[in-house]
């Protein structure tokens, strides 16, 4: 049997079967969250290919799988990445299970995260950019509300990826035999330009990003989120990828310079659209803006502290989304919240809820005790070595941004002006415990990082060129 | 050569029906015909049942669609004056202009049939000024399509695969689908 066929082809059946059984949600909801475990845990005692090992019980797979006259490869080096797209799915399956919450992610997320991981398996890797394109159809259905009758930000996307795709597939053909033989500086100029626009779509660089915020505001909170936190990431590894095949394009330092660059203004524009935001699920998706932005400033750095730092912003980066996104489902089931001032004297009312969004949002900022600490400060401290301006520009952007979580914070600890009747956080007990052992790691992960992070370093090994 | 002309210039022929018309039988006319357009070019270069598969698909595309439309069309309001539909031709012209000037040098880089090159690119800006004039559901999805549809002239000419052609049949069915779902949603019900 092939690793390929566990974590591809099998999801990609069950979600398909899954569907006929959607009636019963909650039955399948419960099927997928565990499938979704067993994945993962299964990934813990297998070993991909022939590789020796002396550590109990393990299963060998074989690491190929071929798919009409090419192939999905996944090497051992690439466990943490599986590992990563199950355990998001699982975990967002199992809060929507616990939510009891309707949701196409049920069973379309498995769908997707195989069609992702295929897309980072496939070989020769330039096939990528037509399985990304499905990719996106499949996470439109999921993004799409039906109660709205809202579909710009879906349509947006669809439009930007689709836009993007032949840009990475032209680049592809063009830097087809290129992987190890230079190539004269006029195609390397003009293979990094097409890469690069592909890029600039797919990633949503300004100005091509208003897909996002509007995906934020107009899907249902957990669909939204989970495009949010899976896509850009599933781009990211690509991204990645192809930098870590092509000799050339990694010693480019344009290419660094330019990651740099988009991720500054991402970081910015980000930050200022941020600020002046007043819905909240659109100040979210400015969030997942910012930090794709971050994400980029840590590759750009171009060195082992930087694409370290890239891993480690990952953590932070999804357990922000997912603390948002339980805590929005927690208020949503007593109340819709659109505005900012929708969260006015929450406190009183969702207790845990509106700790877990405040702990999400200075998360973002890197304040002490929170989970995105370490790695944001060093962030500041790589990028102060490499430039004192890019620091400036980060830190400002934080500053900006804590200015307004700052108001977010005050409007939800404002104290109700008449009487209320108080609250138990014994009413929704099962949700309060879920929400709360959240909280718990989000802030172990802050003051104890040697528990969480290194195991997240772990990505950098599918990029052996890229980690010097 | 002869055939080769007649090709480019039906080829502008239907870029003009994609764009200019109001009643979405003449878009889907038009998209129907870039499919078959894409046959013709393709199977050239490719073994027929390949080339066979984008038509086919292309086709069940735009039956899926004519389908949706047929469903939804009381809803639908016509919009768009005379002076828009002018703008908009003048705009295709404008583009196959642009075509006309930069395909020596394009096929500098991209070494194909001239002919693919061209309609390939003529096809591939129409989807673009399909999608940014009109932001419907459904010329948005044609515009999409009829984008992928002059890029895969294109890269078929370039690169040929079986699994490029079944996730190239892949995506185009699926947008339809998308595009059938949204359209059948959302129609009437205040999109911008």
């Amino acid at each position: 049997m092939s690793a390929p066929l566990v974590w591809i082809i099998l999801p990609f059946f069950a979600s398909i079967v899954l569907i006929f059984f959607r009636k019963n949600y909650q039955l399948v909801a419960l099927i997928q969250t565990a499938f979704c475990f067993f994945l993962v845990l299964l990934l813990l005692v297998v070993r991909f290919g022939d590789v020796d090992s002396t550590q109990g019980l393990t299963i060998k797979l074989t690491t190929t799988f071929n798919l009409l006259g090419r192939t999905l490869e996944f090497k051992n080096s690439d466990k943490f990445v599986i590992g990563i797209f199950y355990s998001i799915l699982a975990i967002w399956s199992a809060a929507l299970f616990i939510y009891n919450k309707h949701s196409k992610i049920i069973p379309l997320g498995l769908a997707l995260s195989s069609l992702l991981l295929a897309a980072i398996a496939v070989e020769p890797f330039l096939y990528s950019a037509l399985l990304i394109e499905v990719a996106v159809i499949i996470g439109s259905m999921i993004a799409v509300d039906l109660t709205t009758g809202k579909s710009k930000g879906i349509i947006r996307a669809l439009v930007f990826f689709t836009l993007g795709m032949p840009f990475i597939l032209l680049a592809g053909w063009y830097l087809a035999g290129g992987e190890t033989s230079p190539v004269n500086d006029t195609q390397l100029v003009q293979a990094t330009v097409l890469l690069g626009f592909g890029f600039v779509f797919w990633l949503g660089i300004f100005p091509f990003h208003s897909w996002i915020p509007l995906i934020a505001e107009e899907s249902e909170v957990p669909d939204g989120l989970y495009i949010l936190a899976i896509l850009p990431f599933a781009i990211f590894i690509i991204l990645l990828k192809y930098l870590n095949g092509f000799v050339w394009l990694r010693d480019y330092d344009l290419v660094y310079q330019a990651l740099l660059l988009f991720g500054l203004v991402l970081t910015f524009s980000g930050a200022i659209w941020a600020t002046f935001q007043t819905r909240i699920k659109k100040l979210v998706g400015y969030l997942t803006i910012i930090y794709s932005g971050f994400l980029l400033i840590a590759l750009g750095l171009n060195s082992n502290q930087g694409f370290q730092i890239f891993s480690e912003l990952l953590l932070p980066r999804f357990l922000s989304l997912y603390l948002l996104m339980i805590s929005f489902l927690a208020i949503e089931k007593k109340g819709v919240i659109e505005q900012i001032s929708d969260l006015d004297s929450l406190f009183y009312r969702f207790p845990i809820a509106s700790i877990s969004i405040l702990m999400a949002l200075f998360s973002v900022t890197g304040m002490p005790l929170t989970v995105g600490f370490l790695p944001v400060q060093s962030l500041y401290q790589e990028s102060a070595r490499n430039s004192t301006l890019i620091a400036g520009l980060v830190i400002g952007s934080n500053a900006l941004l804590s200015i307004s979580f700052l108001r977010i914070f005050v409007v939800i600890m404002q104290p109700l002006a008449d009487e209320f009747d108080a609250v138990s956080i014994l009413d929704d007990l099962k949700e309060n415990k879920f929400l709360a052992a959240i909280i718990v790691i989000v802030i172990l992960a802050g003051i104890i990082p040697n528990l969480f992070f290194p195991s997240f370093n772990q990505i950098l090994s599918s990029f052996e060129f890229l980690a010097r | 050569m002869i055939i080769n002309s007649l090709l480019i210039f039906f080829s502008l022929v239907v870029t003009a029906a994609i764009l200019v018309p109001r009643d979405w039988r003449w878009t889907l006319f038009g998209l129907a015909m870039t499919y078959l357009f894409g046959f013709i070019l393709i199977v050239q270069i490719w073994p027929l049942p390949l080339a066979a598969v984008k038509l086919l698909t292309g086709l069940i595309g735009v039956i899926l669609l004519s389908t949706t439309k047929m469903n939804t069309e009381v809803q639908e309001e016509p919009i768009g004056s005379i002076s828009s539909r002018i703008f908009i031709l003048l705009l295709a012209i404008l583009s196959w202009i642009i075509v006309l000037a930069t395909i020596s040098r394009l096929n500098a880089w991209l070494p194909i049939e001239y002919t693919n090159l061209f309609i390939g690119m003529v096809f591939l800006i129409c989807g673009i000024i399909k999608f940014s004039t009109d932001q419907r559901i459904f010329n948005v999805i044609v515009g999409l399509l009829t984008l992928l549809s002059g890029f895969d002239i294109i890269y078929s000419s370039l690169e040929g695969s079986a699994l490029v052609t079944a996730l190239y049949a892949l995506i185009v069915i699926s947008i339809c689908i998308l595009g059938s779902y949204l359209e059948g949603i959302f129609s009437g019900e205040g999109e911008e």
